[in-house]
């Protein structure tokens, strides 16, 4: 760099005198504790400042570790090299979906820096430059060029859908664009048209080998697709069979692509400069600067994969108008995979898609969700109810209809956060359910009835069980989830199990009344009737596994540590479930249905389950409701939960679900089913050693299987 | 924070420090060993001369070898925002402070000027 030019860039222009002499004389005067500080100086300035030279903490600095390669963004690259650092940016561009910052994944892709350097329309030179027939330029001004636009055209509308705020900037996704364009406001038929443009070239260029043609022409067509789909999420309901066609081209290029990897380049190569992996300390940007190691080429694919997979689902739910299958798939989903497993993207496009802020599934009106909640839950229109009171929409419902709505988006739409905040939404609907149904049994107690018939009467009563149903869920999940979350300590875990079979129970004396008592209330062959079959049977199941985990951890602990711990315990607990404290039910007429777990019930069950032997008969709460028989051991449990199972496989019994939904839930019922089978050994095994549940292993089991909150089966 | 608190009039006012203080407030260019260059508002500094400077932005001038390609040179040179900083004393190679810029000469003043409209 020549004196001049050197000149002409320092920053700030030439109007600076040294004054480095004066600070250095300066110090010596100047007494040790001393400052010399401007008038409006504190402390706190010097306490937040960015300290220059710490590696924590200045994210611009060069560690002597970390070596850089000169990038040249107009260095003849090989076709194998493009393919090679178009595969690495959609790595990337999977560990953005996946949390991490831009500026750690697809900015370290350095031609995103540099899109106007590789414009061909201001290269007018191009060809007199280009002298190495192998590596025609047109692979970086075309082809690398297009992909580069349309990644950043593809983070722009993630980007969009994210920002929508369903998730947690920084907890979710990371929205820190560090000042760098992801071509914003440029069209995204324009990128199309790029993208278009470079496989035309590729179609008819002569320049490079035919097979790198297909290999780059496949990673375009998938690019293309992928822009294409995330343009068209927010009309899906619209554009259903496009939106359908789309996906279909998406998984067929993606199958191309990984079945064909594009190999590692050679060490020496020049495409290994086209990454800058700590590219953030040159960006705006205050996030300390974090290597990502880059996924597999299968890796990379897989994670496409689950993408795809949920705009699978998305394209399901958005033709799917029963708000009870949409609470079914967001429980299946949160059960099934890891949470990481779940890209934020879909689960924020879901969230949009349910409620945009306007209507519901891009076309009903809120008020829509009355009438399919109550119709869904216990197969009765909502006029029926509505009418005594001036039909729906009345001054008198009005209240009602607005706590409905109120509570069944957020609950809805929170099924697709992340576990913990999942749970906290759960927590808070539990007082609003218990809003509407002290809501509903105001109405009812207030309404004259000596002109109503008996049957339509019970008829009435049985609106605020819709709502128990709900709350009750709720519960369940809220109790169960913690275990996904790692929340309870050790001697929490026994008395979890036990309030989730407690809530059950009651859960089930809610579905005997509605199936049984009020028979003729629930039509006959009515999908409502079928899933409250469907989940008489399931939760059977749950309650018998869960009472098999209790049994089995209070026998796991030394005797009497529930008791001797209990004062410590105790106060955990009451913080633990203090969502089941709440003064604010005082405020309400009527009593919640379920709410301050019994201790005094918990501990009798405890001491039960300690006085009796082994091979004795443990007479606890959780009744067989089908076969009125007393049940002994956490095998046994097991075994009837495993027949009870069984049975919803073997009669193909999916409830209200259908189609593919239908198809997750029966999986869902194997994967438990299975899970039962597999924790015999265990069981067997800890009972023969009195009682030594500490040898049940998490990693001694395959856990990858489905299952409703596996966590809580699998803790000792 | 090797910045320490204290009184200010601790510091005695003789020529280096008391032309330290004209100082303040300045917009200073600090160079530091890494190439790195800073360009912010002086607020303070300390007897080991931790400087402070707030609205700082970081410039990177590439080294001879890098800066051979001159899109990489252009880029650089585009500062980014840093904020508040604090710089220590032994990472500093130069300090420079902008000069107040001079009101430029008008043409009444010029010499030569004879008063005459033309």
């Amino acid at each position: 760099m020549d004196v001049a030019a050197s000149y002409a860039v320092t920053p700030g222009g030439s109007d600076f005198r040294d004054v480095t002499r004066v600070f250095a004389l300066a110090s010596q005067e100047m007494e040790p504790g001393s400052i010399v500080a401007v008038d409006a100086f504190s402390l706190n300035d010097a306490m937040t400042a960015i300290e220059i030279g710490d590696p924590r903490l200045d994210t611009g600095m060069e560690l002597e570790t970390t070596e850089r390669l000169q990038f040249d963004p107009l260095t003849p690259l090989l076709p194998e090299e493009i393919c090679w650092i178009i595969d690495r940016s959609m790595a990337y561009e999977t560990e953005w979906h996946a949390s991490n910052p831009l500026a750690h994944t697809v900015y370290t892709l350095l031609y995103v820096h540099y899109l106007n350097d590789v414009d061909p329309d201001v290269l007018p030179f191009l060809s007199m430059i280009n002298l190495d027939p192998s590596r025609p330029l047109e692979l970086i001004t075309v082809v690398l060029r297009a992909y580069t636009s349309g990644l950043l055209k593809s983070c722009n509308l993630a980007w969009n859908e994210l920002s929508k705020g369903s998730l947690l900037d920084t907890e979710d996704w990371q929205s820190d664009k560090s000042d760098v364009s992801l071509l914003e406001g440029w069209p995204v038929k324009a990128a199309v048209a790029r993208l278009d443009a470079a496989l035309t070239w590729l179609s008819t260029t002569t320049k490079v080998p035919p097979s790198w043609q297909e290999a780059l022409k496949i990673r375009l067509q998938f690019r293309r697709t992928i822009l294409l789909l995330l343009n068209s999420t927010e009309s899906l309901t619209r554009d259903h069979e496009d939106f359908k066609h789309l996906l279909q081209s998406a998984r067929h290029s993606l199958s191309i692509i990984r079945a064909h990897p594009c190999e590692s380049i050679t060490s020496s190569s020049p495409a290994h400069a086209a990454f800058d992996l700590h590219i953030a300390r040159r960006l705006n940007t205050f996030l300390p600067v974090r290597v990502i190691e880059v996924p597999s080429p299968e890796q990379t694919c897989n994670a496409y994969e689950r993408i795809l997979n949920g705009w699978e689902d998305l394209a399901g739910l958005s033709r799917t108008y029963q708000i009870s299958t949409w609470n079914q798939v967001g429980l299946h989903q949160s059960w099934f995979s890891a949470p990481g497993a779940r890209p934020a993207y879909i689960r924020s496009s879901a969230q949009t898609l349910f409620y945009d802020g306007i209507q519901i599934i891009q076309s009903q009106p809120q008020s829509w969700l009355v009438g399919r909640f109550f119709e869904e839950t216990i197969g009765v229109s909502y006029n029926v109810f509505a009418q005594y009171w001036g039909g729906p929409g009345s001054v008198s419902l009005l209240e009602l209809e607005k706590r409905v709505i109120h509570t069944v988006i957020p609950h809805i739409r929170g099924l697709w956060n992340n576990p913990a905040r999942r749970r906290r939404f759960l927590v808070k609907s539990i007082l609003d359910w218990h809003m509407i149904y002290d809501t509903l049994c105001v109405l009812v107690e207030g309404l004259d009835t000596t002109d109503i018939d008996p049957v339509t009467s019970r008829t009435l009563n049985q609106f605020s069980k819709a709502v128990v149903l709900w709350r009750l869920a709720s519960i369940r999940e809220v109790i169960l989830s913690g275990f996904q979350l790692e929340l309870y300590h050790p001697l929490e875990r026994p008395f979890a199990y036990w309030f989730a079979a407690q809530v059950i129970d009651v859960h089930l004396g809610f579905l005997d009344v509605l199936l049984n008592r009020m028979a003729s209330v629930v039509p006959q062959d009515s999908p409502s009737r079928k899933e409250m079959q469907f989940q008489h049977v399931f939760l059977l199941a749950l309650q018998a596994m869960s009472m098999a985990m209790f049994i089995s951890l209070i026998r796991g602990l030394p005797l009497n540590a529930i008791f001797n711990q209990w004062e410590q315990l105790r106060a955990n607990l009451h913080r633990r479930y203090k969502w089941a404290f709440q003064p604010a039910y005082d405020m309400f007429e009527f009593n919640p249905i379920v709410l301050e777990p019994d201790f005094t019930h918990f501990l009798r069950e405890v001491q039960k389950v300690q006085d009796l032997g082994q091979n004795q008969a443990i007479v606890v709460n959780a009744k067989d409701r089908t076969q009125k028989e007393s049940l002994r051991s956490t095998t046994e449990y097991f075994e009837l939960a495993q027949r009870l199972l069984q049975g919803l496989i073997s009669t193909d019994s999916t409830g209200a679900l259908e189609g593919k939904w239908g198809h997750d839930r029966m999986k869902l019922l194997r994967g438990m089913s299975e899970t039962c089978q597999e924790l015999h050994p265990y069981l067997a095994a800890s009972s023969s050693d009195e009682g030594d549940t500490s040898r049940i292993s998490i990693s001694a089991l395959d856990w990858t299987r489905s299952f409703p909150n596996i966590d809580a089966f699998c803790r000792p | 924070m090797a910045l320490s608190a204290a009184n200010t009039s601790n510091a005695s006012h003789t020529s280096a420090t008391a032309e330290l203080r004209q100082l303040l407030s300045s917009t200073l260019r600090i160079t530091v060993v890494d190439g790195r260059i800073f360009l912010g508002s002086f607020i303070g500094t300390d007897q080991p001369m931790n400087i402070l400077l707030t609205d700082t932005e970081e410039y990177r001038i590439e080294s001879s070898e890098a800066g051979k390609n001159d899109r990489e040179e252009s880029s650089s040179t585009s500062g980014r925002f840093v904020g508040q900083i604090l710089i220590p004393w032994k990472i500093i190679q130069k300090i420079e402070v902008q000069e107040p810029v001079q009101p430029q000469p008008s043409a009444r003043t010029q010499s030569g000027y004879d008063g005459h409209v033309m």
